[in-house]
């Protein structure tokens, strides 16, 4: 995931296809399951109820994901699901070296939030919100 | 002409116009046995999700209803549009095993709507879920099951059914594509649902067990726990990709099933017809083997 990027501008017709998503679909639910192990030390029930609605949300999404068809805006850049799928790879690398569960919610709250932006087709709100996960997987 | 040679002439005229009606109605059972296994695994995995979306909304303490709209959002999808195959290929079914009895046969609802149902088969952002061959074929068999009504002659409408063979195709790879997806990235709806079902049943016992929820509220977690764990074999077996998976025999149900139709489009009326049995036989074998795991699994 670089700081800069130069894109084609999408045409019409142009889309984000839920099956060429598989791979963010699977990197979704590999980050929940992740946080599996977190729940067999938590003593808080309020931090242990987060984590587990944090991994439902991350769930959500994934299943939101299958079988979409996402109309990209046309004349806006040209989003592909190798680029989709690229944030998802990195912010899964980061996110599993990432101690405390608190930093780590922050992270994936902004990877979710990522995904909302990817079901809009917005290519300017896409391009927004993975700059912004990207400032969030930076941080330390 | 000698006597001899008319009364040769009129048998083999008359054999030659009695048609056999056994292979009409064994490939009518059997394809209804086949479409009733996989309508019985829609209903178990839609139950499945709806179960386990209420334990883990209760854990998780989730207030929006999340998951469980999840499972509503994917049986208006892809579950509605299993549902409208499987709808038309009963339909189908029934016409033969009707024609095979010299019965009457009346179309469902269902299928006689079919052009307005494939027409609002569409995903939650409104697209189409069918691409138009499957969308084509949908329609076609449910217009010449609607048009069957008028005809009288028995012979002429098996024909005109098992005439229907390519579009009948095309409906059976659609079904199979839900369990098995072609060789590429991207993994059938059945696998992705599964995928979800295991990820959420393993996240939730993880949550019941662990020293937060298992110190405050010990006897609800453990019950919860339990309930969930009398689902584990049940989508372990969903889960796995094998050939004992039940995706992998759902697909080879479907498979042995196109190969019977594949020789009901030629033998449907024949008075032998050895190959197209051949193959009802190992469609049975096949449709028990996943009728088996299902009921091994306690559906």
């Amino acid at each position: 995931m670089t700081d800069t990027m130069e894109l084609d501008a999408a045409v019409v017709a142009d889309r984000l296809d839920g099956a060429e998503l598989q791979a963010s679909i699977d990197g979704l639910l590999a980050m929940a399951a992740a946080l599996n192990p977190l729940l067999a030390t938590e003593t808080d029930v309020e931090a242990a109820r987060e984590i587990g609605r944090t991994q439902a949300r991350m769930r959500a999404m994934a299943g939101t994901l299958v079988g979409r068809q996402i109309d990209l805006i046309a004349n806006e850049a040209r989003i592909t699901a190798d680029h989709i799928n690229g944030a998802t790879a990195f912010a899964q690398e980061v996110i599993e070296k990432v101690d405390g569960w608190k930093k780590k919610a922050q992270k994936l709250a902004r990877l979710v939030q990522f995904f909302s932006s990817v079901l809009t087709g917005d290519a300017r709100a896409i391009v927004k919100e993975a700059f912004a996960l990207k400032k969030e997987l930076d941080a330390a | 002409m000698r006597i001899s040679s008319i009364l040769l002439l009129l048998a083999t005229l008359l054999s030659g116009g009695c048609a056999n009606f056994q292979a009409v109605s064994e490939f009518a059972k059997d394809t209804s046995h086949l479409t009733q296994t996989v309508k019985q695994e829609f209903a178990q995995m839609e139950d499945v999700c709806v179960r386990q979306a209420e334990v883990v909304i209760v854990a998780a303490g989730i207030a929006d209803d999340g998951p469980l709209k999840a499972c509503r959002r994917y049986k208006a999808a892809q579950g509605r549009l299993a549902g409208v195959t499987l709808a038309v290929l009963d339909d189908y079914a029934e016409a033969l095993a009707a024609l095979a009895v010299d019965k009457s046969f009346d179309v469902s609802k269902e299928v006689q709507g079919v052009g307005k149902q494939v027409a609002g088969l569409k995903d939650s952002d409104g697209k189409p879920l069918l691409a138009g061959k499957e969308a084509a074929a949908l329609t076609k068999i449910a217009e010449v099951l609607v048009n069957l009504g008028a005809s009288r002659e028995r012979e002429a409408a098996v024909r005109r059914l098992a005439a229907e063979k390519d579009n009948l195709a095309v409906l059976g790879g659609l079904l199979r594509s839900f369990f098995v997806a072609p060789p590429g990235p991207a993994r059938a709806p059945y696998a992705n649902l599964v995928s979800l079902t295991a990820s959420e049943l393993d996240a939730t016992q993880a949550l019941l067990r662990g020293p937060a929820l298992s110190k405050a509220e010990p006897i609800r977690s453990f019950e919860l726990v339990r309930e969930l764990e009398s689902r584990r074999s049940l989508v372990a077996r969903r889960a796995d990709p094998g050939p004992n998976g039940v995706a992998q025999q759902m697909a080879g149900a479907i498979d042995a099933w196109l190969a019977a139709l594949d020789r009901f489009g030629d033998e449907a009326l024949s008075r032998d017809p050895k190959l197209l049995f051949e193959r009802l036989k190992a469609l049975r074998a096949k449709t028990a083997e996943v009728r088996d795991a299902l009921h091994v699994l306690g559906t």
